[in-house]
This record gives structure tokens, C-alpha cells and sequence, in this order.
């Protein structure tokens, strides 16, 4: 294995722990509160990271021939992937956008996507040929899950930035805690790399290139996932020194 | 939209203590909210009487409104009195509660 693509495993195997730890204390948190943002948050993470990804790779979905995918751990892939995007994207409406009108679409244009790519990519192994490329039969599917996810990601990203902005000023007339200030803007930034990285592979995807073998783009992969270990971290499990530290910024400006 | 009892009762008192209409009135308001970072349709009273304080004062004197501070500190002491908080389902409530504050 190349240092590139060892890094880019690394950082890989790294973000899923952070995300499953964030995914199962959000799930304990939502426990006590019953609150459903909380719930969204936690459940989309841990149904994307501890059931939809692992059983999509047990599926073997892309690396071998269609007569050799696991059908069930598939569609067990294909469910928590996409059951976890829809919860991010109920989060998103609930959270910032309540009372906008646009935003129920927005999160039906995610279902459709994310359904339309899970039943394509189903039904396209099991009509294809034992010995075709299974990569290459659900290759256009698996695009919409893409685009929903990077729709996700972006929408994500530009809801908590903005919100930092105006948390901003509420901080500036003593209305808002610091802490919570700065977690927006972690979660936006964790968002917007999530978006470049992904935006980033789909392109080249596009191109002909597949960003794992290759070096630059899982060199930045891998830069973007440890970036997104960090800001969640301090977003959702930040060290009390850090939070002393942004309150001691506070106090002195 | 439904407003904020908060944003509703100060916008009613500036109609009635100044020269400005309702329109003039709604929109000094708000302007003077999202100078705050904060909703017209979830400000709290506490935090309504910070911008009646620190915001709403320059706002209205842009306008031409005499003594604005006076006035603000009229109508802060009634908001106040509303019982009208912030929301639990606010971004900043639930972000708080996500990093466990």
C-alpha cells in the first residue's frame, strides 16, 4: 500500500470512531430529552457509520463481479446509508429552517434521490449478468447517492455558517455562549470540507479517475477527513480546557 | 410568519410613541433584530430588551425619533414583564445541548 493511500485508510478509520462516538452519545443525549434534533443527528451518524457503511463494504458492492454481491448485506448498506442522509437532512430542516416552506422539498428532493439510487443500484446487480463489473452496473446510480450526500453536506454547512455569523452578533451584545458560538462554525467547517472532498471525488469520478488509487485526491481525502475528526471532536465532545479556553477568550475581549 | 409576542408589543408600543407608522415601525425593529443576530419570530423578552438597550435607541434615532433611549427604556421595562422565552428549539438551544453544555 502506498504512504498516500495508508494515510488516506487512517484518516478514514479514525473518522469513523469520532463519528461513532458522536453518533452513540447523541443517541444516549436524545434518550434523556426526547428531542428530536438530537435524535436525527444521532441516529443519521450512527445509521451511515455503524450499519450502512460496514455492511455495504460486507456486500462487496464495487469490488467484485454482480453474481458475487452479498444481495442482503447490499440493501442492509443501501438502507442505513440512506435512512442516515434523510435523517441529516430532517435535522437541517428542524433545526434551521422550521417554518420555511422550501425546505420540506428540499428534503423530499433528498428521499427521492437517495431512494431512487438504493432501488436503482439494487435492481441493476441483480439484472445484470453473474460476470459484469458491479461497479460498473450501479455506477450511475450510486451518483445520485452522491449528489444527495454532498447536497446534504452543503446545505449542512451553509445553515450552521450563516448561523455563526449572526450567533456572532449575539455574542457581541453578551446573547449567546461562546462555546456554542464556535461549534457552529466547527460543524460548518467540518461540512464544507465534507462537500469539497466529495465534490472534489465526484468530478474526477467523472473524469475516469478513482480517487483512492489515486494520490493527490486521497492525499486530500485524508487531510479533509483528520480536518473533520478535529472540528467534531471540539464540536461534540470538546475538552473542558477548550471550553475554558473560548470562555477566556470571551472575557478578555 | 407568527411573530414573537416580544417583537409584536414593541413594534405596537413604537407605532403609538413615535411618528413612525406601523410599516416604518415593523421594519426598525427588525432591521434592529438581525443587527442582533436574533428572529423576529423567537425573540425572547430578555433578549428583546438587550436590542431595546444596546440597538433599538440608534435605530430610532436615525429616523428622527426624539429622546430614543428614553423611549426604549419605557417600553423595556414592559417587555420584560411578557413571559415569553426563548425557545428550546432554537439553533442555539440545540447546539448547546449537542455539545453537552
Amino acid at each position: 500500500m502506498e504512504s498516500e493511500q495508508f494515510f488516506a485508510a487512517l484518516s478514514g478509520v479514525l473518522l469513523f470512531v469520532v463519528s461513532a462516538v458522536v453518533g452513540i452519545r447523541l443517541l444516549r443525549l436524545a434518550r434523556r430529552t426526547r428531542q428530536l434534533p438530537e435524535f436525527a443527528f444521532g441516529f443519521g451518524l450512527s445509521s451511515v457509520i455503524l450499519l450502512g457503511a460496514p455492511a455495504m463494504m460486507a456486500g462487496g458492492l464495487g469490488r467484485v463481479a454482480a453474481g458475487e454481491v452479498n444481495l442482503p448485506a447490499t440493501a442492509l448498506g443501501f438502507a442505513g446509508i440512506s435512512v442516515g442522509f434523510v435523517a441529516f437532512y430532517v435535522f437541517n430542516w428542524k433545526v434551521f429552517r422550521p417554518n420555511s416552506s422550501w425546505a420540506p422539498f428540499v428534503v423530499a428532493t433528498g428521499v427521492l434521490l437517495l431512494g431512487t439510487s438504493s432501488v436503482g443500484s439494487f435492481l441493476a446487480v441483480l439484472n445484470s449478468s453473474p460476470e459484469a463489473s458491479s461497479l460498473l452496473v450501479t455506477q450511475k446510480w450510486i451518483v445520485l447517492l452522491w449528489i444527495a450526500a454532498i447536497g446534504s453536506y452543503a446545505w449542512m454547512a451553509s445553515e450552521a455558517l450563516l448561523e455563526y455569523r449572526l450567533s456572532r452578533r449575539r455574542l457581541a451584545l453578551g446573547l449567546a455562549d461562546p462555546t456554542v458560538t464556535n461549534r457552529f462554525l466547527l460543524w460548518g467547517l467540518a461540512n464544507l470540507v465534507q462537500t469539497a472532498s466529495n465534490g472534489t471525488n465526484l468530478v474526477l469520478h467523472f473524469q475516469g479517475i478513482t480517487p483512492s488509487n489515486d494520490a493527490l485526491p486521497a492525499t486530500l481525502s485524508a487531510i479533509g477527513g483528520l480536518c473533520c475528526c478535529v472540528a467534531m471532536s471540539l464540536a461534540f465532545m470538546p475538552p473542558a480546557a477548550y471550553l475554558r479556553y473560548l470562555r477566556r477568550g470571551r472575557e478578555t475581549t | 410568519m407568527a411573530k414573537s409576542e416580544a417583537f409584536d408589543m414593541v413594534c405596537g408600543e413604537i407605532e403609538s410613541g413615535t411618528n413612525l407608522d406601523r410599516l416604518e415601525a415593523r421594519g426598525t425593529v427588525r432591521i434592529s433584530l438581525k443587527r442582533a443576530g436574533l428572529d423576529a419570530a423567537s425573540v425572547s423578552s430578555a433578549q428583546m430588551a438587550v436590542v431595546l438597550e444596546r440597538v433599538l435607541p440608534m435605530e430610532l434615532a436615525s429616523r428622527g425619533v426624539a429622546d430614543p433611549e428614553a423611549l426604549c427604556r419605557e417600553i423595556s421595562s414592559r417587555v420584560v414583564e411578557l413571559s415569553c422565552e426563548a425557545s428550546s428549539e432554537s439553533p442555539d438551544a440545540v447546539f448547546a445541548r449537542l455539545g453537552g453544555n
